[in-house]
């Protein structure tokens, strides 16, 4: 396919530049990918124009985020002026236990977490930050007890990171109509 | 003028270089314009269609005409599936031709007004977009010299996603 491409290179006018905005428009639209709109977006005066009035934007963090490095990708999405949709996925980490799952909601602060994991159930409600409901399942070996606790406060962390980010997008930009954050599997 | 039936009703599409090419009416209605014509009577038996050339409008009518045969979305909830693939890839292959041309499908296909083929274009040239650094998007897509930023503007827009590049 490049070299079909490629043979192509010394033709002299330039294949986009006869095509209307709306379809220039509608090709970044299928390019919703923040990664790849970023490459495109210092490719010409045309691209840069048309670029920033995409509507639709997703990509991927690596595994761990910290929140210093996404300020940076929220004030790389602030350019774009008219974007309503927003999707964010954050793929596992090595950490992450598949066996494990976990809900949490969020009202002004912390409303409840409630984890699974395989053999047992924890039901923290109105559980805090600071608090992890550490007196449960007292009958339970240690060592296992420990590892679950340590996955289910890894879990939180992780949700308080999402949910810090969610905040921040909806701070930052305004014509935002709708944000998702969600594993890479979870499509 | 003694047209047996609608259905087999032909229209007469005349490319730039005055090629003629004659299709059922079903398969020109694919393209909205040209049903606009039909629908608002001001088709004649011939359609000149002169930013369009040969090549191009027998790769469109090729496309029309398998779209046009296959089942439609709206037809019947449960569609065939196998019809389904089968248009998959047909598209697939169809969109296997150069940038060039690509481009001039493109641009008459906007003109014509047919949504899946601008859509299925547009597709085409993100994909070969895809994962591409700035330099190789632009050999592709052969970006006019006079059309690029400023360096000053380039070093601006590079810097806004230099967590992109690495």
């Amino acid at each position: 396919m490049t070299d079909i491409e490629k043979s192509h290179v010394e033709a002299d006018s330039s294949l986009i530049e006869p095509l209307p905005d709306d379809v220039v428009l509608q090709i970044f639209r299928k390019l919703d990918n923040l990664k790849t709109l970023c490459c495109c977006k210092p490719v010409s005066k045309r691209f840069y124009r048309n670029i920033l009035q995409v509507d639709t934007i997703s990509f991927i963090t690596k595994p761990r985020i910290f929140f210093s490095s996404f300020l940076s990708v929220i004030r790389s999405l602030s350019i774009f002026e008219g974007l309503k949709s927003l999707c964010i996925q954050i793929p596992f980490s090595r950490v992450d236990c598949r066996l494990y799952k976990w809900k949490i909601k969020f009202g002004g602060k912390l409303d409840s977490f409630i984890f699974l994991s395989p053999n047992s159930i924890y039901h923290n409600k109105e559980l805090y930050v600071n608090a992890n409901g550490q007196e449960q399942e007292e009958e339970e070996d240690m060592e296992l007890r420990v590892l679950k606790h340590c996955a289910a406060v890894e879990c939180l962390k992780k949700s308080m990171t999402r949910h810090f980010i969610l905040l921040s997008c909806i701070k930052s930009i305004p014509s935002l109509e709708k944000v998702s954050i969600m594993n890479c599997d979870k499509r | 003028m003694s047209t047996s039936s609608s259905s087999s009703k032909k229209i007469v599409l005349k490319s730039a270089d005055n090629e003629t090419f004659e299709i059922d009416e079903i398969v020109a209605l694919e393209s909205q314009a040209i049903k606009n014509m039909i629908e608002d009577e001001c088709a004649d038996n011939v359609i000149p269609l002169g930013n369009i050339d040969s090549k191009t409008l027998s790769k469109i009518i090729e496309y029309c005409k398998k779209h046009a045969e296959s089942p439609k979305k709206d037809d019947n909830a449960d569609i065939d599936e196998k019809a389904v693939e089968d248009l998959k890839s047909f598209d697939a292959e169809f969109a296997k031709v150069d940038m060039p041309l690509i481009q001039d499908i493109l641009m008459a296909a906007n003109f014509l007004n047919i949504d899946n083929l601008i859509g299925l274009m547009c597709r085409t040239i993100a994909d070969r977009i895809k994962g591409k650094t700035p330099e190789e998007i632009r050999k592709i897509l052969n970006i006019n010299k006079n059309d690029l930023l400023s360096p000053e503007q380039e070093a601006k827009a590079r810097e806004e996603n230099s967590w992109a590049f690495d």
